[in-house]
């Protein structure tokens, strides 16, 4: 019941949030929509019982990600005139109609029984411990391979950010 | 608390025919309604408390008009704020200036719903505690930087981007040392990580004992109450483990911007830092969710090093440790005039009792196993709990007024070349010693 | 627990372990200041050549099908072919960009350690067998691409390389997720045979089909460059360091129709995909084959005109997908193994004209031949050789993937054959243009500041060598090889 009221709350905060988003014209504005539009999806996933993740979805997104965002955004202060830049209408009505059509066309085509929700709870990551095995079982390479990809966006930042060449 | 709501709609007729949501809800409403003021009253009593440490720092005396010893002093300042105008800057982003300071506040507040206060109590028991609380404490920054930026103040604005550079970088070697110590605990839930703790020092899951409720709520996996301190996980590996615990103590003071980390809101450069433009009610807020910050952390590190809601010395202790140390201010009051050799000369003659009470080998720890009545237990786990983390809140106080203020670059520095290598040769000597001896 | 499963991962995956590894010491042997460039440069030419080396032995005696890592990734003699050329491509890649790193202030040591890792994603890339990993190793091909392109720090047109790159892959990458979220979410498994065996049972809307496929071909055909994603290559291939230039117009983009090779079996099986998709494929292909010709029409910039001939041989490339039979993967095979060696070639001569002659464009190099008639000889057969003309390799390999293609003859088939004869005929235009301006025109004098290391016109003259050879020697055995190693 209280799951319920709190999943539908959530999906509708995340899409106002994430329509916000998009419409807004002062950045800082949009970022801080796009921040609680991330919010409402941590709150979302939890109410899936995936606390592990909506906790680290939280943690790296907004305590992460976005501060820095907000900082970029903060620190080149676009000047009024240089937001007054707008699309056409007609990009407008293409940047809307296009991802609708395609929503409108898969959803409406799908029947509810499609969607194979059983497998889904078969994963078994929902709780911390297992997430965590899995991580170690089943996507080992994944695991590893991500590893060395940051490794690598470290060596490519430092390159870019040194001072001294 | 869910589970306690739940005995209490169970046990009570009256309840009978209403659906369980209703009084979960108000239950929580009412679990709300008490921490917030406690958040409250507890910020109140620590700005006194502060004011007093600086003053004997100083040499001076203090807060003293109003009550004995001016101990009503923070009531006065809170009936201060409540009435003073509530000012908005004329250029300011109205919206977010007002939204700011309540973001603040819930992200610090949010925190302590994780808390283990007590055994077998905490607002909501999570199986992902800790992580919640990182994630939810970085929130804070959020808001910091929100104030920051519709102040349209440029002390404000400075002072959010120093509050939120010097909160990201910081988050990352308290990350690893939480890593680190969750090594040794194997577990994210803050209740486990205490109740796991046996009585000979090895680390389990907890048992309940078979009581009749309510006694039995309150004593679930109580039965670690005599493990005596040196169970605590500050004591498991100990080098290393101290060194853990003196990496997140620093960070807990950057985190929550007290000095020496204060840079943003350093007086001399920033006026106020991102709180330069608010004043009442508002303002406030800022210093609630700084004061209940600071107890976050202070409870996170006792959960984590200081064995949570477990009573650090047994009965024979307790009661040899005042003994010792009042024969022992005694015999130093004749020979000094100065507070702080008699306070010295108390300290030590208490740790000589306790040393005795350990040496004493009494399995019996505290009132509830000398009483023998288990349902102490909850009160003793209270006290015990905000003993240890108001401690730390007061060695917070102390390291303000001794310790100078760092500059930008020192802290970055101290952060990203000192600390963050620490906490990782910390966090691998953590896991090979894990590795050899579990 | 049993960790078996590890141990045979990590067994058969020598070749890759030796890479990662070569990789962590050549950056921490960057440290040292006294040890030279040259050193570290044949340190990881020999981290290369033993990998090959490892592979070479793997690929000869290897028949069969084994699965690593829990289903991550397929060992098969698909995923050892790939791991050869991807090898073979890094290694002459690495050896002709010697003299041009060589003087660069910053980034030596970064390309190096770039170029092995890029291999690394490349090789696995081609075989992964589950969204996850397809998705992980397209990102990381694709992440250290961005550095790659922006290696040139001062250089504004490299940095301009890298942020498009970074954007366009940033948005097809998430339209490739998108996508894939909507199998994830019918079949509930991202291995991509179970997803196709799943697909198999379920009687799915043909849009379905139509829509999850558009979205993923959006993140692979990014790194395919196949119109309508090919607009970041032209800049990106400008911009971009050339001895990067000619590891992208090769690596990246024969890793991604592996790729897409084993996603489309897995999901579609041979010879069986649906309508929907052999349309998309249809569409795309020849719109890539038209737009790169034509517009390389116009073109006066050499890394440019290269840039839209690979959207156009990325095109014909695709055409394999409408019938999707062993054969015409087998042909496609054949055909990236002749593409790399022709491309590798041709940006030998461009960086050779570039380095020592100062010249990118084609009215600049009018008359070239006669200053050095070595490079000008090579550079035609090669261009030819990318035409498709007879007495070159290039031809086999277009004549194999068109029969391939049209053996189930049928309107859709014939449609894009004739396309693809069509716009062969228009690309001699423009890549005789090249040859035209060095032998037939009279130009100014061509200065060269040093002599051209030998470490560039020995692997042009082997790659031209090659070209050649393949026509005239017996290429069957290639041809018969390439098929063996087709899923």
């Amino acid at each position: 019941m209280l799951r319920e009221l709190f999943f539908v709350a959530a999906s509708l905060l995340a899409i106002l949030t994430a329509l916000l988003t998009v419409t807004r014209k002062n950045p800082i504005y949009a970022t801080f929509f796009l921040i609680s539009h991330l919010i409402s999806i941590a709150i979302l996933i939890s109410t899936l019982k995936l606390y592990y993740l909506s906790a680290i979805h939280i943690l790296v997104y907004t305590g992460a990600i976005m501060i820095l965002f907000l900082f970029v955004v903060m620190l080149l202060n676009l000047k009024e005139e240089e937001l007054e830049k707008d699309f056409s209408i007609h990009l407008k009505l293409l940047y809307t109609l296009a991802p609708i059509s395609v929503m409108v066309i898969i959803v409406g085509q799908l029947k509810p029984q499609d969607i194979n929700l059983s497998k889904l709870s078969q994963l078994n990551v929902i709780s911390f411990e297992n997430a965590t095995k899995a991580l170690f079982d089943k996507y080992f390479l994944a695991f590893e391979i991500v590893s060395a990809l940051i490794i690598l966006a470290i060596i490519g930042s430092i390159l870019i950010a040194k001072k001294k060449v | 608390m869910k589970e306690f709501i739940e005995h209490l709609y169970n046990e009570l007729e009256f309840l009978e025919g209403l659906p369980f949501i209703i009084p979960f809800i108000i239950g929580s409403f009412i679990l709300a309604f008490i921490i917030i003021n406690f958040i409250a009253v507890f910020a109140g009593v620590c700005t006194y408390i502060e004011r007093k440490v600086a003053a004997r720092i100083q040499a001076r005396v203090g807060p003293y008009m109003v009550g004995p010893h001016g101990i009503l002093q923070w009531l006065a300042d809170a009936l201060k704020l409540l009435f003073k105008e509530d000012t908005v800057p004329e250029k300011a982003d109205k919206l977010l200036f007002k939204l700011a300071p309540f973001i603040v506040f819930a992200g610090s507040f949010a925190c302590w719903v994780a808390l283990p206060l007590a055994p077998a109590f905490s607002p909501a028991r999570l199986n992902i505690g800790i992580l919640y609380i990182i994630a939810f404490g970085s929130s804070v920054i959020l808001g910091i930087l929100m104030a920051g930026w519709a102040s349209s103040s440029k002390w404000a604005l400075f002072g959010a981007m120093r509050s939120a550079a010097q909160i990201v970088s910081y988050e990352v070697p308290t990350g690893l040392t939480i890593l680190a110590m969750l090594l040794i605990t194997g577990t994210l839930d803050m209740h486990n990580t205490i109740a796991q703790i046996n009585l000979d020092g090895t680390i389990s899951g907890g048992q309940s004992q078979g009581l009749p409720f309510p006694l039995n709520y309150f004593s679930t996996n109580a039965d670690n109450f005599s493990a005596g301190m040196f169970s605590w996980y500050i004591f498991r590996y100990p080098p290393f483990t101290f060194i853990a615990f003196i990496i997140i103590y620093i960070c807990a003071l950057a985190e929550t911007n007290r000095v020496p980390f204060d840079i943003p809101e350093a007086e001399s450069e920033l006026v106020s830092g991102y709180h330069t433009e608010y004043s009442g009610m508002r303002f406030s807020f800022f210093f609630l969710s700084e004061y209940a910050n600071m107890f976050v952390f202070s409870a996170i590190i006792t959960t984590l090093f200081l064995g949570g809601w477990l009573p650090p010395f047994n009965i024979t202790g307790s009661l040899l440790a005042p003994a010792c140390g009042i024969i022992l201010y005694m015999l130093v009051k004749g020979k000094t005039t100065d507070p702080a050799n008699r306070f010295i000369a108390f300290c030590t003659g208490a740790g000589i009792g306790i040393f005795l009470g350990v040496l004493s080998g009494d399995k019996n720890y505290w009132f509830a196993d000398y009483l023998g009545i288990q349902s102490l237990r909850f009160i003793e786990g209270l006290f015990w709990f905000f003993t240890k983390s108001f401690g730390l809140v007061i060695l917070m106080m102390w390291l303000r007024w001794t310790i100078p203020r760092y500059r930008v670059d020192q802290l970055m520095e101290l952060c990203w070349k000192k600390l963050t290598p620490l906490a990782f040769i910390n966090l691998f000597c953590i896991g090979i010693l894990e590795w050899l001896y579990k | 627990m049993d960790y078996n499963w590890i141990e045979t991962g990590l067994q058969l995956s020598r070749p890759e372990l030796l890479i990662i590894g070569g990789t962590v010491a050549v950056i921490m042997l960057s440290i040292f200041k006294q040890l030279s460039r040259t050193f570290l440069f044949l340190c990881s030419c020999a981290i290369l050549i033993g990998a090959g080396y490892i592979t070479l032995l793997d690929i000869q005696s290897y028949t069969g099908q084994t699965i690593l890592f829990k289903g991550a990734i397929g060992y098969d003699k698909f995923s050892l072919f790939f791991k050869m050329l991807f090898i073979a491509i890094a290694f002459i890649t690495m050896l002709f960009s010697y003299p041009v790193i060589k003087n660069w202030t910053s980034g030596f040591v970064e390309f190096l350690s770039l170029l092995l890792c890029c291999t690394l994603g490349m090789i696995y890339m081609a075989s992964s067998r589950t969204f996850l990993m397809m998705f992980l190793n397209l990102e990381f091909v694709s992440i250290t691409s961005y550095i790659m392109a922006g290696l040139l720090r001062h250089n504004k047109k490299s940095i301009e390389a890298s942020l498009k790159y970074i954007i366009y892959g940033a948005g097809s990458s998430g339209i490739m997720l998108f996508g894939m979220s909507f199998l994830y979410a019918i079949t509930g498994s991202i291995d991509v045979y179970t997803v196709g065996n799943t697909l198999r049972h379920l009687d799915l809307p043909n849009s379905f089909y139509l829509i999850t496929s558009i979205l993923i071909l959006a993140g692979f055909a990014y790194k395919m460059a196949i119109v309508p994603f090919h607009m970041w290559c032209p800049d990106v291939y400008e911009g971009a360091p050339t001895p990067v230039t000619a590891f992208f117009s090769t690596g990246p983009k024969i890793a991604g129709f592996a790729m897409m090779i084993r996603f489309v079996d897995g999901v579609f099986g041979k010879g069986s995909s649906p309508f929907e998709w052999q349309l998309i494929f249809i569409i795309v292909s020849v719109l890539s084959m038209l737009i790169g010709n034509l517009t390389a029409l116009q073109q006066n910039n050499l890394k440019r005109l290269m840039a839209y001939s690979g959207i156009a041989h990325a095109g014909y490339m695709a055409l394999i997908f409408l019938t999707f039979t062993q054969d015409s993967i087998g042909s496609l095979l054949f055909y990236s193994v002749i593409y790399s060696i022709m491309n590798l070639g041709a940006f030998i001569t461009i960086i050779i004209l570039e380095k020592y002659y100062n010249i990118d464009n084609i009215q600049s190099s009018a008359g070239f031949a006669y200053t050095n008639p070595f490079l000008a000889i090579c550079l035609s057969i090669f261009m030819f050789s990318l035409v498709g003309l007879p007495p070159f390799a290039g031809f086999f390999s277009k004549l194999l993937v068109f029969m391939s293609v049209i053996k189930p003859l049928n309107y859709l088939t014939l449609f894009a054959i004739l396309v693809a004869v069509i716009t062969t005929v228009i690309s001699l235009f423009y890549y005789v243009k090249i040859i035209g301006a060095m032998f037939l025109k009279q130009g100014g004098n061509f200065t060269i500041t040093e002599r051209v290391s030998l470490i560039l016109n020995a692997p042009m003259a082997i790659l031209a060598l090659a070209t050649v050879a393949i026509f005239i020697t017996d290429w069957d055995w290639l041809f018969e090889f390439c098929k063996s190693c087709s899923l």
